[in-house]
């Protein structure tokens, strides 16, 4: 599977196109981090435990992304884009798009 | 007996801020530290916003790449900002620490680009989005990616 945020795979060429494939992923994290946050946020600096979060969770998006395009009979995703949004406090959703392709 | 009640929780802010103060700032000097030694250790990765590859390379791979921080202001900038927004007006404070973060995802991404072996990264692209919602603000996360590209010969 191509991943790449262009518009289309350097090198290759687009045989067929499938549409738009997407995938998202909320998470939360437990209240245990959430006081640490609250305490590091007097500190200031890096939350690793958020930037961990967040990573999971856009590899998990990422992931759906690629099985939905996948199934679309796609070997590539091209022009793929994240966007964050907050749901609630304390939980982040992230989304992945892009367009599912056929190149060769 | 009784004013002690009334001025401790005020000597406690300013202990708090005083704390805050030396903590954010110590921990903005040594990320920078780091950041400054770590561009060095990366620079030859090349970085271009360009959408797409120009048509005289000759591209052996690509791969999408990405490197992500999320940071929080200490309160000491914090306060200091809500003072600010009485008067309004720049709010340098926050500028180092954004800076810091957007450094430090690009970096990450450069070395997720360098470990597998490519050299260039186009179409680079830096998102930011507040994470916590109202006053309950928990930080700021900054994302960096782009697709990185291995180049033939």
């Amino acid at each position: 599977m191509y991943l790449t945020n262009t518009e289309t795979v350097p090198g290759k060429t687009i045989e067929a196109f499938f549409g738009i494939a997407s995938g998202s992923s909320v998470r939360s994290k437990h209240m245990g981090s959430d006081f640490m946050a609250s305490v590091q946020n007097m500190v200031g600096g890096e939350l690793d435990a958020y930037t961990k979060l967040l990573d999971e969770t856009r590899k998990q998006a990422i992931e759906r992304m690629v099985q939905q395009a996948q199934s679309m009979g796609a070997n590539a995703v091209v022009n793929v884009r994240f966007s964050t949004s907050n749901v609630a406090a304390g939980a982040a959703e992230i989304f992945a798009y892009g367009t599912a392709v056929r190149v060769r | 007996m009784d004013y002690v009640v009334v001025v401790l929780p005020y000597l406690l802010t300013i202990g708090l801020l005083v704390g805050a103060y030396f903590t954010g700032t110590s921990f903005k000097r040594n990320k920078l530290k780091q950041i400054l030694q770590d561009e060095i250790e990366t620079k030859h990765i090349a970085l271009a916003t360009f959408k797409s590859v120009p048509p005289d390379w000759n591209v052996e791979s690509s791969r999408l790449v990405y490197g992500s921080i999320m940071v929080a202001a200490d309160f000491f900038s914090s306060f200091l900002a809500d003072l600010k927004s009485i008067f309004g007006g720049p709010v340098h404070i926050f500028e180092p620490l954004l800076d810091i973060a957007r450094r430090e995802a690009v970096l990450r991404m450069k070395r997720e680009a360098m470990q597998q072996g490519f050299s260039v990264v186009i179409n680079v692209r830096l998102e930011t989005s507040e994470i916590g919602e109202g006053k309950n603000i928990l930080g700021v996360e900054v994302i960096s990616y782009g697709t990185a590209i291995k180049l033939g010969k």
